[in-house]
């Protein structure tokens, strides 16, 4: 069982699985929990490694607000570790899926307290990965601050394993808030956006500002706040009782989904609202951020295209990879880095 | 230089706009960090996109390196020309583009100076978060080119965090915007990735910014201590009790004897071995109490005094105080040299008795102010440039307190940069081979190599090839 062996041995098998994947002429892909899963338009013959059991805490030290930890590890074990010294990593996905943490981190997955705490990415400070060009790399550092050379986290945050295999992420931690509460409004979309307004006045930065539109097309506001009570005591004198807590809404499966990630402009979020179509959406209103889901692959390749067409964001995080490819800046340099951290092109 | 390239940068940006006098160059020979000194070749000041890219055109077909340029407040020499560099003074590039409030972005050149961003979005209720201790003079398009920080980066981020877009000009003369409106990358995070890149990979032509609204309220505490000890220890148990300050900024007995004969004297009583100095801030009702914490937690240690600054002016002052203390060093050492390591946060004593174990090993006199909250020192190493022997003594110490930083699982570097000053010591941090996985990064945004020459990696690497072999599993 791989819970006894080194990095170094697993780091081996990881390799040798590259090699294995370069003789058979396979692609490689790591797999976490699988919930990210995307489906390639052309898909090829591919190993699939699992990373569940690289779920080992490697260092904690609560009073640094840091931890490194091994990519297999859910984010649900690990905010249970840090509740223990009331921390947590504030990532809540729209879609209250699990991810671990190697998966969130690839899939440049985001979530709806990002207005109040900052994206994801930017928790991620250093990463251990194996890549097929360099073998095993660190990148970044295990400090909540540093510039030595180049920022290469970033080419493995949202690239899906397409430089190399993420074994290890370490991490920015969040104290946990003294108290949170939470206010939900129902109504169209003006009457929504004018209680967005009010509570940007009153107190900043909330927690979320989360427009939320459901299956049936209903529209909601869920306005969080995570503090003091001094600021929850005035916020409810102002905004009404609101709730200590409220669950996000369940979502059904309906079939063959394609799940959209991104963030737009704030001037464009309301327009997102009004033309998402069948779906469900959620688009927090501090940040631009957004989480949707549709059923209708030429509706997610209309939004995917609108959203562009805006200055806006947008990937599919999982189900058929449907609308047209971004332009990636500078495809010649992503052509070399490609060649250079990947040489025989076994990674996805 | 050829007269025939002469000729083609004149037309590129006017006869004006190009410096060769040698005198006149002699202004461009370094940055803040002035331990290497190199005249460059030229330096051209264009003023739109399209003359910078035709600048870059024309170096790139002669073969000729070279850097961009701002203000010249790094402090590694990341604008200290090398090999023969043209200089891109890109100060006449300093316009605010466009205040877009709905979406909170606003649009610069890269020649703008930090805190005129800030004051131009004061009226709008916001600001420009990353505040570097030289943010009176130092340019967007630096702290761009270094992924500045300041005291404000511990709740706020650096400048990574901030920048939204950005229009570039690759090695080649291409024009490039990077990133969308909403900060969102789509694949490879090629934004995230050049921010920091101390001007190697391309040049930023315009950047599009956050704004951060503005915090409500803040209140200053200011802690004084008769032990380091103390006051580190303070500073792990204000950010293990769930407060992260929007600052957290620590002096040792050293720096407080010099910022009290500053231009901003707080009055500290004498005998004091380090000073804290905490804001918070954020929402109204929550100021107090979370002011009150920081109270309770800094009481709680072997402390002389807290105090809660009682006006806006006392608050200034003390800040004030603080922000000019490297300039303060001026007033009891003819030169400093200041070093910029990180240490998590908790091995703070130990750092600091270490770096206090250095100095005086070399006979060093050694001031520490710095950013306690992020574990980011500012060791300043007194010395006299007439002294060859204790120049290398400070150059040696300097380099020793970056091993001890990263021995206790840190950084060579929090915000000042690699530049040439922390080249070799990049090994320190990275084995051959993660030095050789950045080295392809270089080699992917600039082959020729022409892009600040001699900047930010060591400058031979002992194992890298520009096409690695793959890695075989024994």
């Amino acid at each position: 069982m791989a819970i006894n062996q080194s990095r170094e041995e697993r780091e081996q098998r990881v390799l040798s699985a590259f090699a294995q994947a370069r003789q058979d002429g396979l692609r490689f892909r790591a797999e976490g929990l699988g919930h990210r899963r995307r489906q390639d338009r052309d898909p090829s013959p591919t190993l699939t490694y699992d990373m569940r059991d690289w779920d080992q805490v490697v260092s904690y030290q609560p009073q640094d607000l840091v931890a490194t930890v091994g990519a297999g590890l859910p984010l649900s074990h690990l905010n249970r570790l840090l509740s223990e010294h009331r921390q947590w990593i504030p990532l809540r996905v729209a879609d209250g899926q699990d991810d671990t943490v190697g998966g969130a981190v690839a899939a440049g997955v985001d979530g709806i307290l990002r207005g109040g705490y900052g994206s994801f990415r930017d928790r991620i400070l250093g990463l251990q990965v194996l890549t097929p060009g360099f073998g095993s790399i660190r990148v970044g550092s295990q400090v909540v601050k540093s510039v030595a050379g180049y920022n290469l986290p970033r080419l493995f945050i949202g690239t899906r394993g397409a430089l190399g295999v993420i074994t290890e992420v370490t991490l920015k931690i969040s104290p946990k808030p003294r108290v949170s509460h939470c206010w939900i409004w129902r109504g169209p979309l003006q009457e929504l956006l004018g209680h967005a307004r009010e509570a940007e006045s009153l107190a900043a930065p909330w927690a979320t500002l989360a427009f939320i539109r459901d299956w049936d097309q209903g529209l909601a506001l869920r306005a969080e706040w995570h503090g003091r009570q001094q600021t929850v005591d005035y916020l409810v004198e102002r905004l009404g009782p609101g709730q200590a807590d409220a669950p996000l809404e369940e979502l059904a499966s309906v079939g063959e989904q394609v799940v959209l990630k991104g963030a737009l402009p704030r001037r464009e979020l309301g327009s997102l609202l009004e033309s998402w179509g069948d779906g469900f959406l959620v688009a927090e209103w501090q940040s631009g951020g957004f989480f949707g889901i549709t059923s209708a692959r030429n509706q997610a390749e209309a939004l995917i295209a609108w959203i562009r067409a805006r200055s806006g964001g947008v990937e599919v995080l999982s189900g058929p990879n449907v609308g047209p490819d971004h332009a990636v800046p500078l495809p010649e340099v992503w052509r070399r880095l490609k060649e250079s951290y990947d040489p025989d092109g076994i990674l996805g | 230089m050829e007269d025939s390239l002469i000729e083609a940068l004149k037309m590129a940006v006017g006869a004006r706009y190009l410096v060769l006098d040698p005198m006149a160059l002699l202004t461009y020979c370094c940055d803040g960090y002035t331990l290497a000194e190199e005249s460059p070749r030229a330096v051209v000041l264009p003023a739109t996109v399209e003359e910078v890219q035709a600048v870059v055109k024309i170096l790139s077909a002669a073969n000729i390196p070279f850097l961009a340029r701002g203000a010249g407040t790094s402090l590694s020499g990341g604008a200290t020309p090398l090999n023969g560099s043209v200089i891109i003074h890109l100060s006449r590039m300093n316009k605010i583009c466009e205040i877009d409030v709905e979406n909170r972005v606003v649009v610069v050149e890269p020649g703008v100076v930090n805190v005129h961003i800030t004051r131009a979005l004061e009226p709008y209720g916001y600001y420009y978060a990353p505040d570097p201790s030289s943010q009176q003079a130092c340019t967007i398009g630096g702290n761009f080119a270094e992924n500045s920080g300041g005291p404000h980066c511990l709740k706020y981020g650096v400048t990574v965090n901030h920048i939204l877009m950005a229009e570039v000009v690759t090695g080649a003369g291409e024009v490039v915007r990077i990133g969308n409106l909403a900060g969102e990358p789509e694949g490879p995070d090629l934004l995230g990735l050049v921010i920091g890149s101390e001007g190697t990979l391309l040049v930023a032509t315009k950047l599009w910014l956050r704004m951060t609204p503005k915090p409500q309220d803040s209140q200053t505490v200011l802690a004084l201590f008769d032990e380091v000890g103390e006051a580190s220890q303070a500073v792990s148990d204000i950010v293990a009790a769930g407060v992260i300050p929007a600052a957290l900024e620590m002096m040792d007995q050293l720096a407080i004897y010099a910022v009290e004969r500053g231009a901003y004297p707080v009055g500290y009583p004498p005998g004091l071995a380090a000073v804290l100095l905490i804001e918070v801030d954020g929402e109204a009702h929550e100021v107090p109490a979370v002011a009150e914490d920081v109270h309770t937690v800094l009481s709680a240690h072997q402390v002389r005094e807290v105090k809660m600054a009682a006006t806006p002016e006392e608050k200034a002052r003390w800040w004030a105080n603080r922000k000019t203390a490297f300039g303060a060093m001026g007033l009891i050492s003819r030169q400093y040299y200041v070093q910029d390591g990180v240490i998590p946060r908790s091995r703070l004593p130990e750092a600091l008795s270490r770096i206090a174990e250095i100095g005086q090993r070399y006979d060093i006199q050694i001031a520490n102010v710095f950013h306690a909250g992020d574990g980011n020192l500012h060791p300043l190493l007194l010395y006299d440039e007439r002294d060859s022997d204790l120049v290398e003594r400070v150059i040696a110490a300097g380099s020793e307190i970056l091993e001890a930083c990263v021995q206790l699982g840190g950084s060579i570097t929090g915000e000042h940069g690699v530049g040439i000053e922390k080249r070799e010591d990049m090994r320190r941090q990275f084995n051959d081979t993660e030095l050789s996985a950045q080295y392809a990064v270089k080699d992917a945004f600039d082959p020729p190599g022409l892009l600040n020459q001699g900047k930010l990696l060591p400058s031979a690497p002992t194992c890298f090839e520009a096409k690695p072999a793959p890695v075989q599993s024994s």
